[in-house]
């Protein structure tokens, strides 16, 4: 089957490169640059990176139509000269110096690689979470971009970045008004990735945008060595505890499907996402009545929230179903505020520390004894 | 007899929302929990009771309430086109619930008093749409005409939702979630502890409509003709207002801006009924509003997902405007 898949892939892709005819300047620009090696990528699935010479080749695979193609770039050192670039690749010039990261997670990736410096801009500075960014928007050492969806256009023409980094989203990744300036435009497809190695390993490539890639690869390596060893240290226990999330909006009760990186998270921390029985990577709207009835007895409880006030007395007087849920009673309630903590910021590209956390709460006993929590406490009754 | 068949259907109707759910109960379950006999696992007893039936009559009530008011407001403004937001005060409920949602962060207190959650957001709709029924009772001393009304319930309406959108532009994700979700309509919201309260101020709200059915038979011959007959229209104004303002205020607050069915059950009604009696018109909008609502409750929990209500009551709702437009031609 997968022998068949690949095989194929490899026909569409001789055919997709045999109809490029229009592009014969370019292969034979390649072929004149050397031969590419490619980047073993050991969990991502949507990005491709190869060495050519002094070149980095990226691809992003469309998250949304793995088919084709999002974007290509080429990374090309400063000083070099290239010549015959294809139409539909965007050269960046590396190191990048000054940037304009729309997402708090990745400025603070490049923050965390040593880079704070080239971070020129920032789009939704209210949900930075990383303390020393915050201090340098503070200064005015980074420009508040405005919104995400309507960025200030002005304020980052005037900043004057190399390059813009985004998240895509469905259908309308790019502004178009963004796209008519003429900066590279790095589309951060990373979370459409669905395991959180697979996020996490994106780190490689924006390493390489600020030339540091080494650092970025010990980086990444460190983070997957971590994970997997607390993913092994929960293969041994007997147990796995039942894990229901969050609560009910509106008249919906969204729960985790099989493929969403909360359901990997769940297991690979030895837990059991109970609605794994639906196939899918993001999430289904469950009313009250299924969710108690195929959750009811779930052993942990964990509640994402934005800041409101959440205790057994709220829950129990915003909806009469709660308090049927076993970890009520057993007062195996955590809650997480996703603003304070940070927690999505984090476990972009650290999703240790939140596998770590997880096996904290669901294995103590292969835990440390002296873990702090980070981002889950447990609700006092 | 039409009365009688429609009556038949929202009884089967409501039934059908207490046997049939997200999950499958047997037949014999539901009758045992409903009648408190047998032996059965508590799960299956608090679906029932305590999910099933607060939801089934939330609909039945909300559906009714929004028809009448709609009906109301239609012969009031003379205007087919009216419903029970064109005074402003379900615009007044979406102004409440996004302060409290989008600017408190959820929680509203007064004193050492302090709502979370759910009831944080009932309290600020209430107090929201109550506050825009105050002033157009306070304006209706003042304004000379029905139209004069209308204009201000419409200008109310545009106020609150520039402040509503200027509030979300600046609001978190996950506060925006929160009011994004109560704009979807659901009737989930009111559990069996909160259906005592909820029920009986709908229930008086409907019992008010009942009140202005011989007034309303009269209004419609025109004004200067009800004034010849003695009615008093300031009187009959306010009567008016209170119950359309009671009605949507409470049901908006508790079950969420439902729409199109205050707009499109009173034609539903007139169709049906092929009269402009407010004797028949109220109970036939009534019925047909429920029956309407017990409908799309029913079909908002297919298995493994869930439709948010404001996303089925358009589908029946606007090919009977539709039609009507069409017909008026």
């Amino acid at each position: 089957m997968k022998i068949s898949f690949s095989l194929s892939l490899i026909v569409a892709l001789s055919l997709l490169a045999s109809c490029g005819g229009g592009n014969a300047s370019s292969s034979s620009a390649s072929q004149s640059r050397g031969d590419a090696r490619e980047m073993p990528m050991s969990h991502a699935r949507l990005i491709k990176i190869s060495q050519r010479g002094s070149i980095t080749e990226v691809e992003i695979r469309n998250p949304w139509d793995t088919a084709t193609l999002l974007r290509s770039y080429w990374l090309v050192p400063r000083d070099s000269v290239v010549e015959n670039i294809p139409n539909d690749i965007s050269v960046i010039r590396t190191p990048v110096k000054k940037s304009v990261i729309f997402t708090g997670v990745h400025a603070a990736l490049v923050n965390e690689l040593g880079h704070g410096e080239c971070l020129s801009g920032i789009c939704d500075v209210d949900y930075v979470s990383d303390t020393s960014l915050k201090t340098y928007i503070k200064k005015g050492v980074i420009t508040d971009c405005g919104n995400y969806q309507t960025p200030n256009i002005e304020k980052i023409i005037s900043l004057d970045p190399e390059v813009i980094l985004l998240s895509p989203y469905e259908g309308n990744s790019v502004s178009p008004k963004l796209a008519t300036l003429g900066i590279p435009i790095v589309e951060c497809a990373d979370y459409m990735e669905s395991t959180p190695l697979g996020r996490a390993e994106w780190i490689k490539f924006y390493g390489r945008l600020i030339g540091e890639g080494q650092r970025a690869d010990s980086l990444f390596r460190e983070v997957e060595n971590k994970y997997q060893k607390l993913k092994e240290s929960v293969s041994v226990a007997k147990t796995k505890p039942t894990v229901l999330f969050d609560r009910i909006y509106g008249n919906a009760w969204y729960v985790p499907e099989k493929s969403s990186t909360t359901s990997r998270f769940i297991t690979d921390a030895g837990g059991r996402n109970p609605f794994d029985y639906l196939e899918k990577s993001g999430s289904t709207p469950l009313s009250s009545e299924e969710v108690l009835l195929k959750a009811g007895n779930a052993d942990y409880w964990l509640i994402r929230h934005a800041g409101e006030n959440i205790s057994y007395k709220s829950l129990a007087s915003d909806n009469p179903v709660y308090p049927r849920f076993k970890p009520y009673k057993d007062g195996k309630i955590y809650t997480c505020n996703t603003t304070q903590t940070g927690v999505f910021d984090q476990a972009a590209f650290h999703p240790e520390l939140l596998l770590e956390e997880l096996v904290a709460i669901l294995h103590p006993e292969v835990s440390d004894s002296k873990y702090q929590n980070r981002y889950y406490f447990q609700l006092e009754k | 007899m039409r009365f009688l068949i429609i009556s038949i259907l929202v009884t089967i109707l409501f039934f059908a929302n207490l046997f049939f759910g997200a999950v499958n109960i047997s037949p014999e379950e539901v009758t045992a929990s409903l009648l408190g006999i047998g032996n059965l696992s508590d799960t299956v007893r608090f679906i029932v009771i305590e999910s099933r039936l607060p939801q089934a009559i939330t609909a039945l009530l909300a559906g009714a309430g929004l028809a009448v008011a709609g009906l109301l407001m239609q012969t009031s403004f003379r205007n087919p086109l009216a419903g029970p937001s064109v005074l402003g005060i379900s615009s007044g409920a979406s102004l409440g619930v996004a302060i409290v949602s989008l600017l408190l962060g959820g929680t509203l207190s007064w004193g050492s008093l302090s709502w979370t959650g759910n009831a944080a957001i009932i309290l600020g709709a209430l107090v929201g749409s109550l506050s825009i029924m105050g002033i157009l009772l306070l304006l209706s001393t003042r304004l000379k005409n029905h139209l004069m009304l209308l204009i201000v319930g419409m200008l109310t309406g545009y106020l609150t939702s520039s402040v509503v959108s200027l509030l979300s532009s600046m609001a978190t994700a996950g506060s925006l979630q929160g009011f994004v979700f109560w704009g979807m309509g659901t009737f989930s919201n009111v559990s069996l502890s909160k259906l005592p309260i909820f029920s009986g101020l709908t229930l008086v709200g409907l019992a008010m409509a009942l009140l202005l059915a011989k007034p309303l038979n009269i209004l419609l011959l025109g004004d200067n003709y009800a004034r010849n007959l003695g009615l008093n229209l300031n009187h009959v104004r306010n009567i008016l207002l209170l119950s359309t303002g009671l009605l949507t205020a409470i049901i908006t607050a508790y079950c969420g801006p439902v729409a199109f069915i205050g707009l499109a059950m009173p034609h539903v009604a007139r169709l049906i009924f092929r009269s402009d009696n407010h004797w028949k018109l109220i109970p036939a909008s009534m019925l047909c509003g429920a029956g309407v609502c017990l409908g799309c409750n029913l079909l908002s929990v297919i298995p493994d997902t869930v439709i948010p209500i404001n996303a089925l009551t358009p589908i029946v709702g606007v090919p009977v405007i539709l039609y009507v437009i069409l017909r008026r031609r």
